[in-house]
């Protein structure tokens, strides 16, 4: 194992993705230390739309709030979001993927058709029919909604994953052995199918925070006054002209963290799947 | 007087035929992995099982231990029939007939310490647990010549013999009575092949195992086998004791084989046989003799291609299925022809 984080860190992509991602985590994990304000907290008519200065490093939106305080909190909850809904969707897509590529050929072709179905359904499409019949959207739902609309793709990581590892020699040996099946799935299968999980997830990750900002964006996902990221870039649209700084510092901030996570996932794929390095 | 010992494993007219899928516009084909075949395998014996790649020797050892189904016959252990066992009872069964696969690095799950893997079915079969079961892999790894303190190493981190000797120790952590050696020095450098044979003959006598021994080069099995049987496309050919089956091969696909294993005296020259042509395709097996289309015999004929010969006692101990073992089978050289009489 330790080889392995040595090779990654030799892999320059996941270095520099780990190191924007340290960076963005930290301020997300750490906001209500590292906020100077409030980010709900209205300070005043005088002090709305200002721009960048000391006393407010990204300026204040028109309600008169800190940007600032504002982007640290909304990556705050794009992480928690993305990071439950990718940890769901693992969850679920590895579920549904070792059923699939161990459990038969009957089993395996109706629940590869339903993906199929599933994944012929534009995801955006798919979000948008879920959310018209939710009635308010927290962001517990929407952590759901977003994880149960995108392990598709991981359950056919893990199928292809699983039908390939299942005809290894070490299966055979484990099932002569009188190893029994649960344990050959958590001892043989599972540890040997992580690398793809992990790089799936990774990728993951950055799709997720995308989606969510853009659901945030059609005014679907984050409700306000909660500071979210997709949110602040809409009503700061508007304003481009007069207060860019509105919009400017959450957009970068998404951009930095999807730079960042796929990174990252490169740097898992080069160093963890030598078929496709 | 001949006493007729119950044989430890007894296997009769067992096949296995694979329902081959065609294509798209050619007719599914029934494949003959093993036809009909039937031996015995006494206590303590050591049985060599010969043949080239794809002849079934493989496919036989993975019937006998239930990892695949068979499609006909009987295997019977110790008097338990295998066949019949429900997934509990072959869990059980799994404790007394073991194997050693051919791949030692394939056989070894890569995420799995080898020390691990060792333990892993001596507490699956609550042999021993915690401190004992450690203990116990200590005591495998010295038996198969291995450091102990490789226990916590990975298999990537063992060389191919390592690796076969950890292999070893993993079939031998049950404590079995039959350990099938499937090709197990085959994946090897000549000079560790050598030392791991002389493992198997060590542990055979040591712990009186019984072995079924499957190699595709008669050279490798001479050493470890009392008795050996040629296989070729999913048929036995002859079956003889194992001085007997070198010193004088009856069946023409034998001599050939052995024909290929060197002779360390260079004047000893033994007569090469090239045989022609590939085994036949399983889905299309030749009528007749499945072995006649590279069959050089000299009397080959007529009943050759029609007439599937059968099995029959040859001498004491030695049965072949050919229609003209009797005869020389190429035109004699000096030296080199063995007539049989």
């Amino acid at each position: 194992m330790s080889e392995t984080l040595l090779r990654l860190s030799r892999n320059r992509r996941w270095r520099y993705g780990i190191a924007l991602l340290t960076v963005l985590g930290a301020l997300a994990a750490l906001a209500p230390l590292l906020a100077p304000y409030d980010p709900t907290a209205q300070l005043g008519l005088a002090r709305q739309l200002l721009p960048p200065s000391a006393a407010h490093p990204f300026g204040t939106d028109i309600f008169g709030r800190d940007v600032l305080s504002r982007v640290i909190y909304g990556a705050r909850i794009s992480f928690v979001i993305a990071l439950s809904a990718v940890l769901l969707s693992v969850i679920i897509g590895t579920s549904v993927g070792v059923a699939a590529g161990y459990g038969g050929r009957l089993l395996d072709g109706a629940l590869m058709r339903t993906v199929d179905a599933a994944l012929a359904v534009p995801r955006v499409l798919l979000l948008l029919l879920v959310l018209a019949l939710w009635e308010r959207v927290g962001v517990a739902s929407l952590i759901i909604i977003l994880g149960s609309t995108s392990w598709f793709g991981v359950s056919r990581i893990v199928r292809a994953e699983v039908l390939s590892v299942r005809e290894r020699g070490y299966m055979e040996a484990a099932k002569s052995l009188g190893v029994g099946q649960r344990r050959i799935l958590s001892h043989h299968l599972l540890p040997n199918i992580t690398s793809p999980i992990i790089i799936a997830a990774t990728l993951g990750m950055g799709q997720i925070v995308l989606i969510e900002a853009g659901l945030s964006f059609l005014g679907l996902g984050i409700q306000e006054p909660t500071a979210s990221l997709g949110r602040m870039m809409q009503a700061g649209s508007a304003l481009l002209v007069n207060a860019p700084w509105t919009s400017i510092f959450p957009g970068a901030i998404i951009v930095l963290t999807v730079i960042g996570f796929s990174l990252v996932g490169d740097g898992f794929r080069d160093t963890l799947d030598p078929r496709t390095a | 007087m001949k006493s007729v010992p119950t044989p430890l494993l007894s296997v009769r007219h067992l096949v296995k035929q694979y329902r081959a899928t065609g294509g798209l516009l050619s007719r599914p084909a029934p494949l003959l992995a093993v036809s009909d075949v039937s031996f015995d395998l006494a206590y303590g014996e050591s049985l060599g099982l010969v043949g080239e790649s794809g002849s079934g020797k493989t496919t036989l050892a993975r019937l006998i231990l239930r990892l695949t189904e068979a499609t006909a016959g009987s295997v019977r252990f110790d008097g338990i029939d295998v066949l019949d066992l429900d997934a509990r009872s072959l869990r059980a069964l799994r404790r007394r007939i073991q194997i050693v696969f051919q791949d030692p690095f394939g056989s070894l799950n890569p995420r799995m310490s080898v020390g691990a893997a060792v333990r892993e079915p001596i507490e699956v079969h609550n042999i021993a647990r915690g401190a004992a079961a450690v203990e116990k892999v200590t005591q495998l790894f010295q038996e198969v010549g291995l450091d102990p303190s490789y226990v916590d190493r990975y298999p990537h981190e063992l060389s191919g013999g390592q690796r076969q000797r950890v292999g070893i120790a993993r079939a031998l952590s049950v404590e079995p009575d039959l350990l099938v050696l499937d090709e197990p020095v085959s994946a090897l450098d000549v000079s560790v092949q050598a030392q791991v044979l002389n493992l198997l003959l060590d542990l055979r006598e040591r712990r009186g195992l019984t072995y079924l021994f499957i190699a595709h080069d008669l050279a490798v099995v001479r050493h470890i086998a009392q008795r050996i049987i040629v296989m070729y496309a999913g048929r036995f050919v002859e079956t003889a004791p194992a001085a007997q089956a070198y010193s004088e091969p009856l069946h023409p696909y034998t001599r050939s084989l052995l024909s290929a294993v060197p002779v360390p005296d260079p004047r000893g020259q033994r007569q090469r046989i090239v045989l022609k042509g590939d085994m036949p395709d399983p889905r299309h097996t030749p009528a007749g003799c499945v072995f006649h289309p590279r069959c050089p015999h000299l009397k080959k004929d007529d009943r050759c291609r029609t007439e599937v010969p059968l099995l029959r006692e040859a001498a004491e101990g030695r049965k072949v299925a050919c229609h003209w073992f009797e005869e020389p089978m190429t035109v004699p050289q000096s030296q080199a022809a063995r007539h049989v009489n």
